[in-house]
Formats: C-alpha cells, sequence, structure tokens
C-alpha cells in the first residue's frame, strides 16, 4: 500500500495506539444538510430516514457513526456510495460529488452483509473486482494473493463462496473492499458476525489502515469495537446527530480518579482510605478488578495454540499466584 | 411456400425502402420520438421531485454525464461483467436447455409424421422451431431475472461501488448471455443437422435382377421399373441406355422430395446398378422473380379470378380460354443460362370437375419475346401437367420450336433469340376448359443457382441467434427498472407484439374502416386487403358477449356505437404506436426458407442485423439510463 499519511497540523493530534498515524485537516467527506426520505411507489413518505446531517471527515482518521438500529448510519454510507439519492443536501467525496464514477476509484465499501456472488470462489471474487478496477491481469494475480493471505483464507481459496462461514465471508468481504488500495474505507458494521479473534483481527486491520495513512468510516452499534478504534465519533439516533467529538475527550469521566496498583498490602489500602476520607473525597469502589471476557477468550485460544490438547489456564489465575493486589 | 415478401436490396431498402422511406429514416425518427417522450417524461418526473428548475439540472446533469459513460468502455470491465453473467448462466442450469432439446429430438420419432411427403420440410422445420422457441425461452429467463436477482441479493452493492458504469454493466450483461446463448444455439444446430441429415439418408436398390435390366437395355434400349421400398416409399425409374451411356448415370423420379442416381458400376467380370443416397432434398436454391401480369379471359389485359379465397393473393385463370399468366424476367443472359432457362412452377389449382385426379390438370407454357415486331417472337407451346403442391420443374431448353409470324411455319431457334435486352417472357395458361390455375408472382421463377445446404443452414440459424440477441438485449433493458417477473412478462409482450404486428395493423385498420368519423379522414390511407373486420378490443368484446359474429352490424345506439367505435381507435392507435417501435420478429424467421429449400440471400441478412443492431444500440442506451437514474441501495 503506498498512499501517503496525509500532513500532521492538527492541534488536537492524539495517538489512539502506537501504530497511529496523524490525521490531516483535508476533508475527504463532507455531508451538508444530507437528508433522506424514504418514500413508497406513490411517492409517499415513509421514513425519514436521515435528517439534515452535517458532518466532515478528515484524511488520515478513523470516524466512527455509532447507533441503534434504524438511526440512520448505513443510510449515510449509501449516500456516500451514491447507492442511494440524497432527498435534500449534498454528500461530497473527495470534493465530488458521491455519484461521481471517479470517485470509486479511490473507494473501498465493506457492505453489512457480505453481498458477493456465492458461485464464484475466493480468487476469482477478487479477480473480478480486480477487473472491475481495470487492473492488468499481473497486478490483478498479485494483489489477489496478497489480499487472501491478509485476511488469512489461503486455505479456502478455492472454495465457493456459498461454503464459506458467515466470518469467512466477511473476511472475503473485506478484501475486495481492500483490492484497489483504497484511500477511504467504508466500513459497515465490520465485526458483526465475527468470532473475537476475527474482531480483534479487523480492529487491529483497521488500526492498520490508519497506520497506512487511510481513511475510514465504520459505522456499528458495538460500543466496545467503536471505542477501541475510532479516534472521532457521532452518535446518531433516528436520523438526527446526537454527538460528535474525540473518542477519548468523550469518554474521559472529568471528576472521577482511579487508581490501579499490583503488590499493595491490606494496610495500604487502609491508608489510602484513609487518604481519601481526609481530603473530603468519596471512595467508590476497591476492589479486584475482572478483565473483560475478549481479554480471557483470546487468552485461551493463545494458551491452546501454544500447547496443544492442554486445557488453558484462565487468564485471572496467574494473577492470582502474585501477592494479592491493591 | 413462396416468398411472398419482396426483399429489398439493402442499399436501396436502407435508404429508400418499400414506400420511399428507407429504414435509415424510420429509425433515425423513432429514435427521436422516443428520446423526446423519454426526456420529456423524466423532466416531469423529476421537477415533481425537485421542482421545476432543480429538476431541469438534474435531467441535463444525467444526459451530460450519460455522453462520455457510452461513448468511454473500459473493455476489461464490460468483459468482466460478461464472465460474471456467463458464469451465473451456468450456475443456473443453462445446460438443461440443451437436454430438453436432445430428449425433444430423442423422441421426435413419435410425433414426425413418417409417411410424410416432404420428410426434408417436416424434420427441417420441426429442428428450427424447437431450437428458435427453446433458445429464446432460455434468453428471456436469463435476461430478465439477472439484474433484479442481482438487486435484490444486493450484490450490485459491491459492484455499483466499484468504478463500473451502467453502460457496463448492461453491455456486459448482455455480452454475456449473448455468449452462453450462442454456444447452447451452436450445440443445437450441430445436432439438428446432424438429426436431419441421419434421418433423411436411406437406400434403394433396383428391385430387379442386374442381369434382367442389362438385358433389357440391349434388347430395347430402356428398362422401366421400381426401386426397392425402404424408408415407406419406392421410386420409379427409367434407364434409358443412350442417356446412360452419354451422361454416365440417369436419375430416379421424385418421390418424397427428392431423387437418386442411378450408375452402373464394373466389378470385375460382373456389373451391378448403384443407386445413391437422397438427393436435391436438402437445397437452397437461388430464385429469380419475374413481374406477373394477367390477361382475361378475351385475351386483353386484366385480372384473374377470385375463385372465392377469403385470401385474394393468388389469382385465377380460366382453363380453355384466352386468360394468361404471365411473367416477364429480367437480366437474362447466355453466361448466366448456359444450358437453358431452369423454371420452378408452384401452381394452385382450383377445379371445378373433378378431372383426371392422378395425371393432375394440363397446361401450356410457352416464352415470348417481349419485342412483338419481331419476326420470330413466339415458342411453341409444351404442355405440362400441373400438380398441386408440388414444385414443378420445366427447363426450358437452349434449342426452341419458334413459330414464324410471316410464314405460319415452325422453325428451330436459340432461346437467346427471343431474349431482347435481357428481357424474356413466360406465358402460362390452362389447357382443360373448367379448370382454373391460380398464381401469384413468386409461384414461377427461375432458379438461378444452387448454395449449398449448410451454408443456408447457417443463415436460418443467423437468424435464430438475432432473434435471441433482441431478446437478451429487451430482457436486460427491461430488467434495469421492472422486477424479474414484470420485466420477463413485459419482454414477452414486445415479443408476441413483434410477431404480430401486422395483425394489430390490420385490426387498425379495420377499426378505422368501421368508423363513420374516422374512415372519411383516413380511409384511403387503409390497405383493404389487410384490414381486419370486427373492430378494437373494446368492440370485440361486445361482440363476444352478444355472440354477433365479425360480419353483422353491431346494433347499438347511434352514439354508444361511435363511442365504442372512437375509443377502440384510440386503443389502437396507442398499441400500434407501441407496435411500430417492436422488432417485426417474423422478419428474422427464415426457417421456412431453410424448409422449402430457398437460399436466404445476403440482403435479407444484412437487413436482419440492421435491424438487430439498432435495436440493440437503443436498447443498450435506454438501460443505461434507467439504471443510472435507479436507487440500487433501497
Amino acid at each position: 500500500m503506498s498512499v501517503s499519511t496525509g500532513q500532521a497540523g492538527n492541534t488536537d493530534q492524539q495517538a489512539a495506539s502506537s501504530t497511529a498515524a496523524e490525521t490531516s485537516s483535508e476533508v475527504v467527506i463532507e455531508t451538508r444538510g444530507l437528508t433522506k426520505v424514504y418514500r413508497d411507489f406513490w411517492g409517499r413518505q415513509k421514513v425519514r430516514a436521515l435528517k439534515a446531517l452535517d458532518l466532515q471527515v478528515y484524511r488520515g482518521e478513523i470516524f466512527g457513526l455509532l447507533g441503534p438500529n434504524g438511526s440512520g448510519k448505513s443510510t449515510t454510507i449509501k449516500l456516500l456510495l451514491g447507492l442511494l439519492f440524497p432527498t435534500s443536501g449534498q454528500a461530497i467525496v473527495f470534493g465530488r460529488d458521491a455519484t461521481d464514477v471517479e470517485n470509486k476509484q479511490r473507494v473501498g465499501y465493506l457492505p453489512e452483509e457480505s453481498y458477493l456472488y456465492r458461485f464464484l470462489n475466493a480468487e476469482e471474487t477478487l479477480d473480478f473486482y480486480g477487473r472491475l478496477f481495470n487492473m492488468p491481469a499481473k497486478q490483478r494475480r498479485a494483489r489477489v494473493a496478497e489480499l487472501i493471505e491478509l485476511v488469512g483464507l489461503g486455505w479456502a481459496k478455492r472454495r465457493q463462496l456459498k461454503e464459506y462461514s458467515k466470518g469467512m465471508a466477511r473476511r472475503i468481504g473485506l478484501a475486495q473492499a481492500l483490492i484497489n488500495d483504497p484511500e477511504l474505507v467504508l466500513l459497515d458494521e465490520p465485526t458483526t458476525g465475527l468470532d473475537p479473534i476475527g474482531t480483534r483481527q479487523m480492529k487491529d486491520l483497521i488500526l492498520e489502515l490508519k497506520a497506512r495513512g487511510k481513511t475510514v468510516l465504520m459505522c456499528s452499534h458495538l460500543l466496545a469495537d467503536v471505542q477501541d478504534v475510532c479516534d472521532r465519533i457521532a452518535i446518531l439516533h433516528q436520523g438526527e446527530l446526537k454527538e460528535l467529538g474525540r473518542v477519548d475527550t468523550l469518554l474521559t469521566v472529568q471528576d472521577v480518579t482511579q487508581i490501579r496498583a499490583r503488590g499493595l498490602p491490606k494496610e495500604a489500602e487502609d491508608e489510602i482510605r484513609a487518604v481519601i476520607a481526609r481530603h473530603g473525597g468519596e471512595l467508590l469502589a476497591m476492589e479486584h478488578p475482572t478483565t473483560t471476557l475478549e481479554e480471557l477468550f483470546l487468552h485461551i485460544v493463545r494458551e491452546a495454540e501454544a500447547h496443544p490438547g492442554r486445557r488453558a489456564t484462565g487468564l485471572a489465575r496467574p494473577a492470582e499466584k502474585a501477592p494479592a493486589a491493591q | 411456400m413462396v416468398i411472398e415478401r419482396e426483399i429489398l436490396p439493402y442499399l436501396e431498402w436502407l435508404l429508400f425502402g418499400p414506400q420511399g422511406v428507407g429504414a435509415l429514416f424510420v429509425f433515425i425518427f423513432l429514435v427521436a420520438i422516443v428520446a423526446l417522450l423519454a426526456i420529456a417524461g423524466s423532466y416531469l418526473v423529476a421537477s415533481i421531485r425537485y421542482g421545476p428548475v432543480e429538476g431541469f439540472y438534474s435531467v441535463a446533469q444525467t444526459i451530460a454525464d450519460g455522453v462520455p459513460d457510452l461513448v468511454r468502455l473500459s473493455p476489461r470491465r464490460v468483459a468482466a461483467m460478461a464472465y460474471l453473467a456467463i458464469k451465473e448462466s451456468i450456475r443456473r442450469k443453462v445446460l438443461v436447455a440443451f437436454v430438453v432439446f436432445a430428449v425433444l429430438l430423442l423422441y421426435a420419432g413419435w410425433f414426425l409424421d413418417v409417411k410424410s411427403d416432404h420428410p426434408a420440410r417436416l424434420y427441417l422445420s420441426f429442428v428450427v422451431t424447437a431450437t428458435n422457441y427453446l433458445v429464446l425461452l432460455l434468453a428471456l429467463f436469463l435476461s430478465t431475472f439477472s439484474l433484479p436477482n442481482d438487486i435484490k441479493n444486493r450484490t450490485i452493492y459491491t459492484i455499483v461501488t466499484k468504478p463500473v458504469r451502467a453502460s457496463e454493466i448492461i453491455l456486459g450483461r448482455t455480452l454475456g448471455f449473448v455468449v452462453v446463448g450462442s454456444i447452447l444455439l451452436a450445440a443445437m444446430g450441430l445436432f439438428s443437422y446432424g438429426f436431419v441429415v441421419r434421418n433423411l439418408s436411406h437406400q434403394h436398390q433396383l428391385d430387379a435382377d442386374p442381369e434382367e435390366i442389362l438385358a433389357a437395355l440391349e434388347r430395347d434400349g430402356f428398362w422401366e421399373g421400381q426401386t426397392t421400398l425402404d424408408r415407406l416409399h419406392r421410386h420409379t425409374v427409367r434407364i434409358d441406355k443412350s442417356q446412360l451411356e452419354t451422361l454416365g448415370a440417369v436419375t430416379t423420379e421424385i418421390e418424397r422430395g427428392h431423387w437418386h442416381t442411378v450408375r452402373l458400376v464394373q466389378e470385375g467380370q460382373r456389373r451391378r446398378f448403384v443407386l445413391s443416397g437422397p438427393q436435391g432434398d436438402l437445397q437452397a436454391r437461388v430464385p429469380i422473380y419475374g413481374k406477373l401480369r394477367f390477361l382475361s379471359r378475351s385475351g386483353g389485359p386484366g385480372t384473374g379470378v377470385n375463385v372465392g379465397n377469403e385470401w385474394t393473393y393468388r389469382q385465377y385463370i380460366e382453363g380453355g380460354t384466352l386468360a394468361a399468366a404471365i411473367w416477364t424476367f429480367d437480366g437474362i443472359t447466355p453466361e448466366k443460362f448456359p444450358d437453358g432457362l431452369p423454371l420452378e412452377l408452384n401452381i394452385r389449382i382450383f377445379r371445378t370437375h373433378k378431372g383426371d385426379i392422378e395425371k393432375g390438370v394440363m397446361g401450356t407454357l410457352l416464352v415470348k419475346c417481349p419485342d412483338r415486331g419481331r419476326r420470330i417472337h413466339s415458342s411453341t407451346p409444351r404442355n405440362f401437367y400441373a400438380r398441386e403442391f408440388v414444385i414443378d420443374r420445366q427447363l426450358i431448353p437452349r434449342k426452341l420450336e419458334a413459330i414464324d409470324s410471316e410464314t405460319s411455319t415452325v422453325t428451330e431457334v436459340d432461346l437467346f433469340d427471343l431474349v431482347d435486352n435481357g428481357k424474356i417472357e413466360v406465358w402460362l395458361q390452362c389447357a382443360e376448359r373448367g379448370q382454373y390455375f391460380g398464381m401469384a408472382q413468386a409461384d414461377v421463377y427461375l432458379r438461378a443457382a444452387n448454395r449449398p445446404f449448410w451454408l443456408n443452414f447457417v443463415k436460418g440459424y443467423l437468424g435464430i441467434w438475432l432473434q435471441m440477441v433482441l431478446i437478451i438485449a429487451f430482457g436486460v433493458a427491461a430488467s434495469t427498472f421492472l422486477s424479474g417477473p414484470i420485466g420477463m412478462i413485459s419482454t414477452l409482450g414486445a415479443v408476441i407484439l413483434g410477431f404480430s404486428s401486422q395483425f394489430v395493423v390490420g385490426v387498425m385498420e379495420g377499426a378505422i374502416q368501421s368508423n363513420p368519423v374516422l374512415n372519411p379522414i383516413f380511409g384511403t390511407m387503409i390497405n383493404e386487403e389487410r384490414a381486419v373486420p370486427g373492430g378494437g378490443p373494446i368492440e370485440s368484446l361486445i361482440r363476444l358477449v352478444t355472440q354477433k359474429n365479425v360480419m353483422i352490424d353491431l346494433d347499438l345506439p347511434k352514439a354508444a356505437e361511435l363511442t365504442v367505435k372512437s375509443l377502440d381507435a384510440v386503443l389502437m392507435a396507442a398499441m400500434m404506436a407501441i407496435t411500430r417501435m417492436m422488432p417485426d420478429f417474423r422478419y428474422f424467421h427464415t426457417a421456412d426458407y431453410l424448409a422449402y429449400g430457398y437460399n436466404i440471400g445476403g440482403d435479407l441478412i444484412a437487413q436482419q442485423v440492421t435491424v438487430a443492431l439498432g435495436y440493440v444500440l437503443v436498447l443498450t442506451v435506454a438501460g443505461y439510463f434507467c439504471l443510472k437514474v435507479r436507487e440500487v441501495g433501497t
């Protein structure tokens, strides 16, 4: 992948992960009063799916669209791809109207479900989409091999997609979205249907894309995923924009302080309680942390792969062996 | 069968046409009308949706975008879409159609008449018709369901979000289905060819001992007998010793549309007669047509008689009178016809008494020079027996007996002495009193040449192929804005209208004719023979319910009748407008040429290809705009 990263220029740069690259002030996606009303055959209004959405997405950032089902996330993405036409307002991608064919050279799209041709196998699928980008045969072959490797489907590349599980279909869907090495990637619910390992890989991949200077717009209702990868989010509810901002600032609770320590004896805990009381603070909780189920699951799977045949030990147990925390 | 429609030379057809308006201009005119209607319609819709000014811009923008999209196509992308269509067709088991076809042929023997007088005709029209309908049905299903399925399954999402133009989607799909259809059609064609040839081929023997025949030849100079009975028929043979010696072979009588040649073969000490396989049943004749005029029974210029056939295509001449049918042939040169004029007659007979059924009705045939001033301008009449439903071959030889008009004696002349400026007249008269000969212009022709049958077969299948291409183009265009089943029915409707366009025109003309208001205005433009009585849809319905046949008055109050008839005229005009837009599918149906052994001329094929190309072009453009303005993401 060869697209250069944008110039660092924004003051509120904050790397979300170690692989983060900088976002720039260059606007990749802009919507102006974007409104979509679904009508029935007779032109009667059925649903107002999107109400006057104003958004800007900058080059190099991961932007998350959040919201419950039916809040207008997918509609927004479809409008940005020209799959739908706005009722009013504008959807502008790379400074052009969203329906412009030229845009599509630079855009990758992973639909909500992988709508692919079930009678093709993985290689044929990617080859087909490569042709749609007018890629010469040699380049296409190399790219297809690279992408199949990337999404880890080398073992199933000759199987027809109808035999694929949902997660595998998702992976090949992602591969087709990346076939043209796009500058802008639109991901509609990228982690649905994936197992925890796949979810983690997907998230890593999204961060990797960012590291390569790509712009990512994803929508999801899985809050944890959004929280993990997105730089900025917009929360939609019934077609209206309710919140917009950086994830880290939005999620920081300013009046709560969290202390985490390892190897503290019981007496120290009492001392800390006393200190908090002395400063007039209110102790909200002092407890041993539980890990997330995701962490536990990933740990067990890694263990099982490292030591086949043995029953894996939980993530919390090695911690137990150490002197009690806090 | 005769070829009733005159085929104009290609350029004449393109530029001038039968009524002085060439096909090219009709095409441009129709396209302009359709385009204007489409633009007006879309502006109406757009202005309702976005307001009059925005609507105008959106329509103008769409058209402006369309031009580069339609011109700048990427072959690779079109090929990719075509590949996808092919893969999809294979997955949808199109090969089943071929299996159906093969099964049909396997069991054809059960329902094809083995005793048919023209087995070649029967087999050929059977295979061509079967192939035609199967392929068209297949094309219909493939083309109309593909795109709607893509939209329903949302696989279209991953296509239109790639830099693919709607034109490439349309063209690729059309191309892909055409490839699939072509492969299938080619397979069916090969299979059919084999089927026909195999079913027709058979051998006979002479039904006598060779020694006996040879003895008879030595003794009498000829032998007359029959062949053995094979495939439920036998031929009569007359072996003439001199003919056998000079030509090396004699031919049997024609039976069931074919004959065999008989040769004498020396095998060591023994000599025996060998009969060839069937000949003359699979052929591609190139006819040269003449211009027909009639003489009335008193010998003056006039028309033939209508013997009561509702279809007045043929006219009849009375036997034993001076009534004659005269064909004038043009372009007759010794280079073209070194052996004389090979005439083929296809005469209908109307009998007022039974006569001799076996022999047929006697007629006379003579050739005359159009220049009556010449001293020798007419050959002596020769008799022939006209038989119905059989093509009668008459060779007018180079050496003719002619009448010297000054001395009224018979002299021998060369055929081309009677040719004036390449023109010659062929006169036909019926010799038996009380019997009539019926004929039309195409019933008598010169058989200029024979083309290879297989080539004609390929040309016939080209006609099917073009029909298939048309249906695919229609189907794909319809599927850009209609759902699968609706698209299929619409395409089917277009095809049926296309097949019955003449009828629709006839019904309309009939409706105008019976309308007291419209008839005085448009009555002169009506083709009396084509007009169908009984009125349009509403009148027909009333007649159906009240059980009044089409020939009697409707018997409604005056005002009501006028209303019904006027409504019918409007309906029929609308229907005819639609019909005029549809291709005349019968134009592509050349199965009869094949079956009856006429060569499918280059002009006809060029016209077919041009018509098909024109439609494909327009349908692709129409499909492009329909798909482009469609929101596929809903």
